[in-house]
Formats: C-alpha cells, sequence, structure tokens
C-alpha cells in the first residue's frame, strides 16, 4: 500500500502541482509520506503534509522540519500555477466547480478551495482569489470490504441494507467504495451473483469521476450519478436505472432519510454512511430517527481508527 | 559583361523592392487570421466550453502557417505543464520571426496571453473582446500602410536599380 501511495502521488498529483510545488514534494524522502492523506496549501502559510496520525512540514530544500520557521511558505503564484495546471489552464470550463468549492482530478483525487465568495440572493455565485487548497488523496483499496462482506450479502442474489457508522478520514469511503464493486461484480467463492448497484456520488468521492465518468473501479453492474444531490438523485435512479441497490454517501438530511424510504418501498437495497463515532449518536439525530423507526437497516457497521483507517470495530446485525 | 552586370543589379534591387513589398502586405493579411482565430476561441470558450488545450489544437488545424503554427505550439507548451500564459507567450516568441508583423503588433499578441484560462468565461470573453479591438486597429493601420507603401516599395526597387546602373554605366 504505502508503494502504491507514492505512485498515486507522482503519476497523478504532482504534475498537477506548480512546478516550484513538485520539486519540493519529489525531494521528500518517500518514507516520509508513504500515508500521505492531504496535502493543504494556503497562501503565506507553510506547505502541510497530513499523514493518517500526524503532520509534515517541509523546508525549502524538502527536508522535514520541525520547526514552522524552517518550512517553506506557499507563495500566491503557487497556488495560481496548481490551479492553472489542475484545470488544463481552462478554469472556465469549471464554473459549477468553481460554484461547489471542490473539484476532482483525474485518478479521483478532491481538491477543495475557498477564496473570495462572489455571492447573489444568499448562494454562492463562485470563488474567485483562491487562497487556499485541500489536495485529498483518493486510496482506492480494492478488497477494503473483505472483512465485512460476507456479513452485507443475504443468500446468492439479495444484500442487508447496511448502514456504515463512521468519524471523519475512518475509511468510510473506501470501505463504501470496495462493497459497491464487490455486490456488482458478484463474489463467486461466496457463490453470489452481482446485483445492479445505483450510485449517487454527490461530492465525487465514491467514483472520483472525471467528467462524469468513474476514475475508481465500482464494478460492471454500476451506475454512477456523479455530483447529484442525493435525495433527488436516489429517486431519479429508482425512475431511470432500476437498481436493485442503491448506495450513497454520508445521508444526514431530512430528505435524504424520505428518499431512502422511497427506495426501501420501490423494493431496493439501500447501503449507505453516515459520519459519527457510535450508534446512540445517530440513533439521538432528530432527523434519522425515521430510519430507526422501522428498523431499516439490518447490519450496522462501526468504524474507527484505532489500527489505522478502515478499522472494523463492530458489526451490529438486527 | 557590362550587360550582365547590369540585369545582375537591376534584378537585386528590384528583388529587395519587392520583399519589402511583400512583408508590408503580409502583415495586414496576418493580423486579419490572429482576428478571425480570436473569434474562434471566443466561440470555443464560450459554446462549447472547451479545455484551452483542445481549442488551441482546433484553431491550428482551422488556420493557415504560420498564424496556426502560434496555436500548435502554445497546446503543446501547456501539455508539456506551463501555464496558458507561459506556454501562449513562449509560442510567440517562438513563431514571431516567422510572421510579417511588427514589434507593436508583437507585444499586443503576447498580452493576449496574461489572462488566457484564468477565469469565468463572461470574463474570458471580455479579455479577448479587448484583444480583438487592438488587432483590429492595428489591422486597419495595416491596410492604410500596405496601400500606400507596397507600390511605392516595388517602383523604389526597380528605380534604385536603374539608377545604380545609369550611375555605373
Amino acid at each position: 500500500m504505502a508503494n502504491n501511495s507514492k505512485q498515486v502521488l507522482e503519476k497523478t498529483i504532482l504534475p498537477v502541482l506548480a512546478p516550484g510545488l513538485r520539486a519540493l514534494i519529489k525531494k521528500v524522502p518517500a518514507r516520509e509520506i508513504e500515508d500521505l492523506v492531504e496535502i493543504r496549501v494556503r497562501v503565506n502559510k507553510p506547505l502541510l503534509l497530513e499523514k493518517v496520525k500526524q503532520e509534515v512540514l517541509v523546508s525549502a530544500d524538502g527536508e522535514i522540519v520541525k520547526n514552522v520557521a524552517g518550512a517553506y511558505r506557499i507563495t500566491k503564484k503557487d497556488i495560481k500555477e496548481t490551479l492553472h495546471l489542475m484545470t488544463n489552464s481552462s478554469l472556465y470550463t469549471l464554473e459549477e466547480e468553481l460554484k461547489s468549492g471542490f473539484l476532482t482530478l483525474t485518478g479521483g483525487h478532491r481538491v477543495g478551495f475557498v477564496g473570495q465568495v462572489i455571492s447573489d440572493n444568499k448562494s454562492i455565485r463562485r470563488i474567485k482569489n483562491i487562497s487556499a487548497l485541500n489536495i485529498r488523496l483518493c486510496q482506492e483499496i480494492i478488497g477494503a470490504a473483505d472483512k465485512v462482506i460476507d456479513n452485507v450479502i443475504a443468500g446468492t442474489d439479495d444484500i442487508h441494507n447496511t448502514l456504515i457508522i463512521s468519524p471523519p478520514r475512518c475509511g468510510k469511503t473506501t470501505l463504501i467504495r470496495d462493497l459497491i464493486r464487490q455486490i456488482s461484480n458478484g463474489i463467486s467463492d461466496l457463490n453470489f451473483s452481482g446485483l445492479k448497484v445505483g450510485v449517487v456520488d454527490e461530492r465525487s468521492e465514491i467514483g472520483g469521476a472525471y467528467q462524469g465518468l468513474a476514475q475508481n473501479s465500482l464494478g460492471i453492474r454500476t451506475d454512477l450519478l456523479d455530483r447529484a444531490p442525493k435525495a433527488e438523485g436516489m429517486l431519479l435512479l429508482i425512475r431511470s436505472m432500476s437498481p436493485d441497490v442503491i448506495v450513497t454517501d454520508e445521508i444526514g438530511s431530512l430528505q435524504d432519510v424520505e428518499a431512502i424510504q422511497e427506495s426501501l418501498n420501490a423494493g431496493v437495497r439501500v447501503v449507505t454512511t453516515v459520519h459519527d463515532s457510535n450508534l446512540r449518536e445517530v440513533k439521538a439525530r432528530p432527523s434519522l430517527q425515521g430510519l430507526f423507526e422501522m428498523d431499516t437497516f439490518k447490519r450496522i457497521i462501526i468504524l474507527s481508527q484505532r489500527f489505522g483507517p478502515g478499522t472494523v470495530e463492530q458489526i451490529i446485525r438486527q | 559583361m557590362k550587360l550582365i552586370g547590369a540585369i545582375l543589379i537591376l534584378f537585386s534591387s528590384s528583388s529587395i523592392g519587392f520583399l519589402v513589398a511583400h512583408k508590408i502586405s503580409l502583415r495586414p493579411q496576418q493580423l486579419q487570421q490572429i482576428k478571425t482565430a480570436l473569434e474562434m476561441l471566443k466561440t470555443e470558450i464560450d459554446y462549447g466550453m472547451t479545455p484551452l488545450p483542445e481549442a488551441f489544437n482546433k484553431l491550428s488545424q482551422n488556420l493557415q502557417s504560420p498564424v496556426a503554427e502560434l496555436f500548435r505550439l502554445a497546446k503543446i507548451n501547456i501539455e508539456e505543464g506551463l501555464v496558458a500564459q507561459e506556454a501562449w507567450q513562449k509560442a510567440v516568441t517562438e513563431v514571431i520571426s516567422e510572421l510579417a508583423l511588427l514589434e507593436e503588433d508583437r507585444n499586443v499578441i503576447l498580452d493576449i496571453g496574461c489572462n488566457l484560462g484564468n477565469s469565468s468565461s463572461a470574463d474570458q470573453i471580455r479579455h479577448l473582446q479587448l484583444a480583438q479591438e487592438k488587432i483590429n486597429n492595428l489591422y486597419q493601420e495595416a491596410v492604410l500602410e500596405k496601400q500606400q507603401k507596397v507600390k511605392l516599395w516595388r517602383y523604389l526597387g526597380v528605380l534604385t536599380g536603374l539608377l545604380v546602373v545609369i550611375i555605373i554605366v
């Protein structure tokens, strides 16, 4: 996996960084960034490489430094050049992205950005003078769902409605992505034939889609609806693609819950995730209560970071 | 022997005249092409939402050399990792010697690169519009110059040749 992370970095991230930053990160010893999660780029602030458990500061020579004073500071030019490279020098093709505050790179990495917002009538029209970037490495781990898949499937051609509860950065999206792939492809070892999966990927995190096309492998029977609002997207999929399973990430609002209930009524199975650390807190959320009154989810998987991202704490069967 | 010398002098002098005249008449033609190119680029950005490298590629296929060469090089430069402004300006400096353009034309064309690709499409259109107007002014000027000077240089070449021949002989 360490090797993989370095390859990913070299192949898909470094080419779109400003030449100065690119040279800098290339000089950083590989072992220091083998579990790199995020690259933080903020104007006039030090370059931060965030790893799973700690962050790393880098000097102008690419050496690891402890002190902020010795760290390389990002210039306006660094950000400008990086944006140019990320957008193929065509920022105008990304007007939707400039509104939503993130864009997706080839390889499925998400780049969030902030800056000066131009708004009209309380809604954001676009962001200009971008001052900070957060590059989140997309870690596709084939086999991430191996530990839980036999709990999720039910017989040869059905699955249980499943809820994944996880705090941020515990591998929730990585898990759900691999679940999709396995459910969609089918698993011959478990005598499970694949199902049609519809994915509503509001923030392009699951598929890491670039121009609508998934960059991660999501299986042969998967239809990806990229960047759609969750609730509307789920209903659209049911109407148009007749899925057996609907998967979506990070539910939370009342509309999401309604759409899930609608899907269940249509006979579709649901796999979804929610940001939290335990079941009690999830159950206490007013907007999600509807789901628990009816015991919708037969399997609840709780993740943590105890033994690194993707640690399965508990699987609750109901 | 004298005759051959006289013919040579006349020929070379006239050629110089014709060459200068040719360059003068090429300038409005090339400015016109750049103007058209900007119009096409505007369409690609506005309606097509085409990314710059692809738009440059289309332009280089639809235009005539050496203006086409400008866009072809700019596309290659972007793909090699330069930001749009540098990619454009590098292409301009590489091609400019092949173009029949003046210093002032060169500066306007270099300026086109400054905002290329780094803002919303409405903004891009405004910048390109402005550049188009500047190019248009230069074009008008070049047309006028052509009308005034092309014949002048041709006559000048031939007549200077004749003069030298008469004096020497």
